[in-house]
C-alpha cells in the first residue's frame, strides 16, 4: 500500500527507506521546480540535493497538524532557490551538517535529470490541461508563477477568496489524476 | 554508476546514520584534497616555516583536519636566472611528446613567438606554444589587455589536465572572483569548476582554449577525466 508523503517524512527519523521512498517519489517534481526556474541543470540538482538534505535534517521538525508535507518540502526549495539567487551560490551546508560525500555530476547524469525533470514537467501540464479553465489560470498564475493571491484576483476580476478557491480545487484535482496515473 | 545514483546512496546513507548514529560509517574515499602544503612566512625574505600536512579528505575541503607536526625550512631566494634554469631542467627531465596528437588548434600555422590563438572572448584571450616536450599558454587578459601571464607544463601533464593560468583578489568583483584561462587537449568540450562534488560553473572550450571568470568558489578543476584541486581564495 502506497504510504502517504507525511507518513514518510514522519517514519524518516527510525526508517532511512522511508526517506529513500520519499526522494524517490518527489525527486522529479523538485528537479522540475529548479529547472524552471534557473538557467543551468548541473545548478538545478545541486539545488534539489540540498533541499533533500534539509528534509532529511528536518524532517522531526514536520507538523502535519501545520500542513501537508508536499508544500513543506517545496517551502524549503522554495528558500533554497530564494538563497541561493541572492548569493549567487548554492548552499551545501546541510549537506556538510550530514556528512554527504560529494558527488560528481556529469553530462550524462544532467541528462537524465533533464529527463526527469521533463517527464514531471510533462505529466504536471497534462493534469493542468485537464482543468476547466478558470481553475488552470488560477493555478497557474498562483503556483507557476508564484502571484498573490490579491494581484491574481485583481487580473481574473474576481475576489481573492475565490481565486484560492479555485487554487485549491484545481490543485486537488491535478493531485487526483497523477496519483491515479502513478496507481496506473 | 551515476552521480545522481551516488547522490541517493549520499542521502540515504545519511538517513541511515540519523536512525543509527553509532554505527560504523563506511570508510570515505579521500576526493580531491589529500595533502594540503601550506607555508606560513615567519618573517624576512629567508626564513620560512613551512607546514606539510597529510590530512584526509574532510567533508568541508576548505577546514582540513590538520594532523602533522611542524617542520621549520629554510627557504633559498631564487633569481629570475635560477627561476630560469630551473625551467629548463624541468623542460629537459619531460618525455618528448608530440603535443599536435592532443591539441589541434598546434596543427594551424603559428604567429608571432610560435603563438597560435585558442580563444578570445570578453574575458581573456588565450594563445598556445608547444615544444618538443612542454606546452605552455600565454593569457591576455580581456579583448585588448597587453598585459599577459603564462604557464608552461610538460605535455604529458598537459595532454591530461591541461596547461592553465588562473588569477584571483582583482579589485573588481566578488572577493572569491578568479579568472581561469588556458588550453584542454582535443575531446574535452567544457571545463567544470567544481566545488564539495557539484558543478559551480561550466566554461566551454573552442579550439581547445577557454577563458572564465568564475564567481562562484570551487575547490577542482575537472578537464575531461582529470580533476585538479586547486587552493581556494585567500586574498
Amino acid at each position: 500500500m502506497r504510504r502517504s508523503d507525511e507518513a514518510l517524512l514522519r517514519a524518516t527519523a527510525h526508517d532511512a527507506q522511508a526517506f529513500a521512498a520519499l526522494y524517490d517519489r518527489h525527486l522529479p517534481a523538485v528537479l522540475a521546480y529548479f529547472r524552471r526556474r534557473v538557467a543551468e541543470p548541473e545548478v538545478a540538482v545541486d539545488l534539489a540535493a540540498e533541499t533533500f538534505a534539509r528534509v532529511l535534517e528536518h524532517a522531526a521538525a514536520f507538523d502535519p497538524g501545520r500542513g501537508r508535507a508536499l508544500p513543506w518540502l517545496f517551502a524549503i526549495a522554495r528558500n533554497l532557490l530564494t538563497d541561493a539567487l541572492r548569493e549567487r551560490a548554492v548552499a551545501d551546508a546541510a549537506r556538510r551538517r550530514l556528512g554527504m560525500e560529494p558527488v560528481e555530476v556529469g553530462d550524462a547524469d544532467l541528462a537524465r535529470a533533464e529527463e526527469l525533470a521533463d517527464g514531471a514537467a510533462r505529466r504536471a501540464t497534462a493534469a493542468l490541461r485537464g482543468l476547466d479553465r478558470a481553475k488552470r489560470d488560477a493555478v497557474w498564475a498562483r503556483i507557476v508563477l508564484e502571484r498573490d493571491y490579491e494581484e491574481i484576483a485583481r487580473d481574473l476580476e474576481c475576489s481573492p477568496s475565490v481565486v484560492r478557491q479555485r487554487v485549491s480545487r484545481g490543485v486537488r484535482a491535478m493531485r487526483a489524476q497523477l496519483a491515479e496515473e502513478e496507481r496506473g | 554508476m551515476s552521480g545522481l545514483d551516488d547522490l541517493r546512496d549520499e542521502l540515504v546513507a545519511a538517513a541511515e546514520r540519523r536512525v543509527r548514529p553509532h554505527a560504523r560509517r563506511r570508510p570515505r574515499v579521500p576526493r580531491g584534497l589529500a595533502l594540503l602544503a601550506a607555508v606560513a612566512v615567519l618573517g624576512g625574505s629567508t626564513a620560512t616555516a613551512l607546514t606539510v600536512v597529510s590530512a584526509p579528505a574532510p567533508d568541508d575541503p576548505y577546514d582540513p583536519v590538520i594532523t602533522a607536526g611542524t617542520v621549520t625550512a629554510k627557504a633559498i631566494p631564487m633569481t629570475r636566472a635560477d627561476r630560469e634554469r630551473m625551467k629548463r631542467e624541468r623542460a629537459a627531465r619531460a618525455p618528448r611528446t608530440d603535443a599536435g596528437r592532443s591539441f589541434a588548434v598546434l596543427a594551424e600555422p603559428p604567429g608571432e613567438d610560435g603563438l597560435r590563438l585558442a580563444v578570445a572572448n570578453a574575458t581573456a584571450r588565450v594563445f598556445v606554444r608547444a615544444t618538443d616536450r612542454e606546452t605552455c599558454v600565454r593569457v591576455f587578459a580581456g579583448r585588448r589587455g597587453k598585459g599577459w601571464s603564462g604557464s608552461c607544463s610538460p605535455t604529458v601533464v598537459a595532454r591530461e589536465r591541461g596547461a592553465f593560468v588562473f588569477t584571483q583578489c582583482g579589485k573588481a568583483g566578488p572577493p572569491q572572483r578568479r579568472v581561469v584561462a588556458g588550453v584542454v587537449p582535443d575531446g574535452v568540450g567544457a571545463v567544470l569548476f567544481v566545488r564539495a562534488g557539484v558543478v559551480q560553473h561550466r566554461a566551454p572550450v573552442t579550439r581547445n582554449g577557454f577563458a572564465a571568470t568564475v564567481d562562484e568558489p570551487f575547490d577542482t578543476m575537472v578537464v575531461g577525466a582529470t580533476r585538479t584541486p586547486l587552493p581556494p581564495v585567500s586574498c
